[in-house]
């Protein structure tokens, strides 16, 4: 499994649309000059995104984006699993799987899996904007 | 002469005893700054008004080397070669090579002897080209055995190969995203979500051992469960 760049940019939106939140909508081209991404491709996530129920749109001069819960409401690990499609280890099973596959399949990749989905139990997206800088000291 | 047994272990219990109640009386004296420091209150040096300032000085200070520290040692880990043996501590990857190496394991640990090639291939499916290739790494790292001649074939290492150790052999470091060498690393707020995924899925394929998967393939087989 690997994070596309539309998962990492998806969560860096949000996250940047968390900690300037405000009662205004803010503009992708603010979050994309500060963030350092291209905002065609914001454009993009940011699209996913409100289809997914996570952010709203505002149209017209002063309009953008708003998050749709608070952030305490947001999942980290439902909105990655919108954003990469699956984020599951363990692959749908083909037709011809060998009994070693799916051995495998269900007492190493499906137990991975639950373990992830334990590990970001409750996780959300206020967690990680909440993150102070000092976690990393000593 | 040396007291006696019963002796030894009573002393030792009570120095053991001291040393808690030490430990309990000290802590109860402090402020707890953070999880991992705890400032005394007797010390005015320690604790008092300015002094405390010089101390967060220095705790930046700290804070710099650590960071000084981990660049230096996120550089020094991208030599492989002289790394290899911490090389499973930063986890692995997943794709096609990962997957059949564990595949080509679980099955080398139901076999009783050496195993060939032809037969790891008609029981996982994998062409004996590509296999040849997987038992590379597998064997630079130790984790199988090959013998030359009629009854050779590959085997084994040992017992308490785990599922880490495998992946991480055949694949390399497991980064969900490459955000290693990134400048921002310390300032981007979704780089703790990734490490937190890396050291989820690296812990967890370290705790699960080949053997116990061979065994439920086993069980499974016994079954005719398939």
């Amino acid at each position: 499994m690997k994070v596309s760049t539309r998962g990492r940019y998806g969560l860096r939106l949000l996250v940047d649309l968390a900690e300037h939140s405000s009662e205004l909508p803010v503009a992708l081209s603010q979050v994309a000059s500060r963030q350092g991404l291209s905002e065609k491709y914001l454009q993009q996530v940011a699209l996913l995104l409100t289809r997914g129920g996570y952010l709203v749109s505002v149209k017209g001069a002063g309009g953008g984006y708003l998050l749709s819960r608070k952030s305490e409401q947001i999942l980290i690990y439902d909105v990655l699993d919108l954003l990469e499609g699956n984020i599951a280890f363990a692959e749908i099973p083909q037709k011809e799987e060998t009994a070693i596959q799916r051995c495998i399949r269900i007492h190493f990749f499906q137990k991975l899996d639950e373990k992830v989905a334990q590990t970001f139990e409750g996780v959300t997206l206020a967690d990680v904007t909440k993150a102070e800088w000092f976690t990393y000291m000593i | 002469m040396a007291p006696a047994a019963g002796v030894r272990v009573w002393a030792s219990s009570v120095l053991f005893m001291n040393r808690v109640s030490a430990l309990y009386r000290f802590e109860t004296d402090c402020t707890m700054v953070s999880p991992r420091f705890l400032l005394p209150k007797a010390y005015p040096m320690v604790s008092g008004g300015p002094y405390f300032l010089c101390w967060a000085l220095f705790f930046v200070y700290l804070h710099d080397f650590a960071m000084i520290w981990r660049v230096h040692r996120s550089e020094r880990m991208t030599n492989l070669d002289v790394c290899a043996k911490c090389w499973y501590l930063y986890g692995m990857k997943l794709s096609t090579k990962g997957r059949y190496s564990l595949e080509t394991m679980v099955y080398l640990s139901t076999c009783r002897g050496n195993c060939s090639i032809r037969s790891i291939s008609e029981a996982t499916g994998i062409s004996s080209g590509y296999l040849e290739q997987l038992m590379i790494p597998l064997k630079r790292f130790n984790l199988v055995e090959s013998e030359r001649g009629v009854q050779g074939g590959y085997r084994i290492a040992r017992k308490d190969i785990t599922c880490g150790e495998v992946l991480s052999a055949s694949e390399g470091i497991f980064t969900p995203t490459p955000c290693e060498d990134c400048i921002q690393n310390d300032a981007c707020k979704t780089h703790q979500i990734w490490s937190m995924l890396q050291d989820t899925v690296s812990e967890f394929a370290h705790q699960i051992l080949v053997e116990d998967l061979a065994s439920h393939l086993v069980a499974s087989e016994a079954g005719g469960g398939i």
